[in-house]
């Protein structure tokens, strides 16, 4: 096989450093979710609070990664350009994992809070149809065979259902009667300082994690088309 | 002055090199596209008809020396190929009709009686298309392409499925048309080759 | 070998309708042609009817001797509509391409010229499906409609939003290989909003309450409209031309 060429190697995706430091601080953050940090005061179950450290998280970077997705589908549409596409779909697939990490953990921790897995609550709702849309954008992208049909639809499809976010997150919630006020997770000012440090070194843990595993995912993307480029040649 | 360019255009389809940097540059009015089956040729008209985007390279009509950009080619292409067909449930009147409103143009039923009688329909122009015999859907398809007047018509293995009356309807036409602007015809035929006066051979892949 | 040489026929003969004018004729066209092949094929109708009515038998069988609370009448009522427009509106383009007319229509029509023809298409189907499955739905769960112009309003904007986004998602699946099941599958997240507010304005017609006034609900259907016709007319050609 010969030597990796220098942009393959790990070290240009992300560098050593930053390697070990991101496996050092999660490493840290999930010891500190259940050693450093405190039980909570104000919750029903007081371990129940510690998965928020992760659930906070996965959500935002899971509606980061749409977000970031549907740009690259803008610009896919605009410029043509593979590499763009490429990236839409890499951060689609990371949001997905993000999404369903989050509604799990989300979840658990209505289990145990409040004795019910799901509860129709607003957020629950919103992370629900996000977890659709990625399903959907995924069996779309799967079933249409030629590759630059295949980008610019799923990119159209990617831009539609962002521009109807604002309903999934503001108005379908509110189309559910009986909301559980006391749900929202406006408690978390009752979390000691101990939480919050836990909080945004969960956050800062998975954001570089995101951004490795995409940088990665898109590199593994371009081999795959610049192998099935050299077969065309043959 | 009609003319075709095309630089430098390739082709992928998928996993498979259709063509790779063609470069055609032709002002005359009849041009011939040859080989084999596989080598592209109904590709090559489908991206100068404006259907398919190349994977890279250019392929333009000018029209007096400016290239016609790709949503105004409607007015200015006509195409018939085998796998561009007519609806089934609708007469070809009726198809001719319709495909002139989508252009927004107007017309006299005149012109479209005459359009049907050139291409042998005269008796058969109100019956669905899904009650005519291959040739005579052949000659409907042909009519779809020449119905607005355009300035370049692509002809994509005309006289196939056709009779020997058809045939000679076929030459009047290419001859008709590449005397007002210009025709592509996309052959297997020697025959159908030989009614232009350059043929570019597109080879095997 | 000799050339016939003929006068190109009369330029007069054929003359362009200017702007606007040829637009709207051209999405017109459509429009008409569509309408003409489906009257004399029958096959998307028939479908959707045959849907409609089949479900609402099913559903007001079990359910309407009872009288059943507004809130589950408007949704019955809803999923009826939004199940019969998957059976029958992917057929606007998947037809088109599975019978080879696709490339007559992009090589004579501009993109947004079919993208609306079709637009009005479809929702003239669910428009003639409504009037054939509302009243035979009423009648059949014995629900009483207390704000008749609501409810009406609710009907013309909730299949015009359903419309909307199911044109758009059929052109999309047209291209796909797994056509049926996909459809459905894609249409539902682009639809849900709209489903979700035409519900629960049918409700407050209904006689129930909801958490949103009527006068949200039908803003907000008007709004959905609006943004998902404005991106299909942006977004269209990217979906159509290769």
């Amino acid at each position: 096989m010969g030597r990796l060429k220098t942009k393959d190697k790990t070290s240009a995706i992300m560098p050593l450093p930053l390697q070990i430091f991101i496996g050092l601080e999660i490493a840290a953050v999930i010891v500190a979710a259940f050693l450093y940090v405190p039980p909570a005061r104000g919750f029903a179950d007081k371990e129940s609070a510690r998965i928020i450290i992760f659930h906070v998280p996965c959500a935002m970077i899971a509606t980061l990664a749409y977000a970031i997705s549907t740009i690259y589908a803008i610009a896919y549409l605009i410029r043509g350009n593979t590499a763009s596409d490429m990236k839409s779909a890499a951060s689609a697939s990371l949001g997905f994992l993000f999404t369903a990490l989050a509604t799990v953990t989300g979840m658990i921790f209505a289990k145990m809070e409040w004795g019910m897995a799901w509860n129709w609550d607003p957020r629950e709702v919103s992370i629900l149809m996000l977890m659709i849309v990625y399903a959907a954008y995924f069996a779309l992208r799967g079933s249409i065979l030629n590759s630059a049909a295949r980008a610019k639809i799923s990119s159209v499809y990617n831009i539609m259902a962002g521009l109807l976010m604002p309903f999934f997150i503001f108005v379908l919630p509110r189309l559910v009667p009986g909301l559980h006020p006391s749900n929202t997770l406006t408690s978390r000012s009752g979390l000691s300082p101990e939480y919050r440090i836990a909080l945004g070194g969960a956050m800062l843990g998975y954001m570089m994690l995101y951004i490795w595993i995409l940088r990665l995912s898109v590199r593994i993307s371009e081999h795959a088309m610049l192998r099935r480029r050299k077969s065309i040649e043959r | 002055m009609v003319g075709i360019r095309i630089t430098d255009l390739t082709h992928e389809f998928d996993d498979r090199l259709v063509f790779d940097s063609l470069n055609i540059a032709f002002d005359g009015s009849c041009l011939a596209i040859t080989g084999r089956n596989g080598s592209g040729k109904s590709t090559l008209l489908r991206i100068l008809a404006g259907l398919l985007t190349p994977t890279s390279g250019d392929a333009a009509v000018m029209i007096d020396g400016f290239a016609v950009p790709r949503d105004l080619l409607h007015n200015f292409i006509g195409l018939a190929a085998p796998d561009v067909r007519l609806y089934s449930e609708l007469s070809a009147r009726e198809n001719l009709q319709f495909l002139l409103k989508t252009r927004a143009l107007k017309s006299t039923s005149e012109h479209v009686e005459q359009v049907l009688c050139e291409v042998g329909l005269g008796k058969r122009g109100d019956d669905p298309i899904s009650e005519l015999s291959s040739g005579l859907r052949q000659r409907a398809a042909l009519a779809v392409a020449l119905v607005h007047e355009p300035r370049v018509l692509l002809l994509d293995e005309p006289s196939s499925n056709l009779d020997e009356a058809g045939i000679e309807m076929v030459r009047e036409v290419i001859g008709k048309y590449s005397a007002a602007g210009m025709v592509i015809i996309a052959t297997n035929d020697p025959a159908e080759a030989a009614l232009a006066e350059t043929r570019f051979d597109v080879g095997g892949a | 070998m000799s050339v016939v040489h003929r006068a190109s026929a009369s330029r007069e003969q054929i003359t362009s309708r200017s702007g606007l004018i040829g637009y709207i004729s051209a999405v017109i066209a459509v429009l008409v042609k569509d309408s003409r092949c489906e009257l004399r094929s029958k096959q998307s109708i028939s479908a959707v009817l045959l849907f409609a009515v089949t479900s609402t038998v099913a559903v007001s069988f079990t359910l309407g001797a009872q009288g059943q609370s507004s809130a589950i009448a408007s949704t019955l009522l809803w999923v009826v509509i939004y199940f019969s427009a998957m059976a029958g509106l992917s057929r606007s383009f998947v037809h088109e391409v599975e019978t080879y007319t696709a490339p007559l229509l992009k090589l004579a029509a501009k993109p947004n010229s079919v993208y609306l023809g079709k637009l009005a298409f479809n929702f003239l189907t669910l428009i003639a499906l409504d009037i054939v499955t509302v009243p035979l739905f009423i009648i059949l769960m014995g629900c009483g409609i207390s704000k008749p112009g609501l409810f009406i309003a609710l009907l013309l904007l909730g299949s015009l939003a359903l419309s909307a986004g199911a044109t758009m998602a059929a052109a999309m699946v047209s291209r796909a290989s797994s056509k049926g099941a996909l459809f459905a599958a894609i249409s539902f997240p682009l639809l849900v909003p709209a489903l979700g507010l035409a519900i629960s304005g049918t409700n407050i017609a209904m006689g129930g309450d909801a958490v949103l006034t009527a006068a949200n609900c039908l803003h907000l259907l008007a709004y959905y409209c609006g943004v998902v016709i404005t991106a299909s007319l942006m977004l269209f050609r990217f979906v159509w031309e290769d």
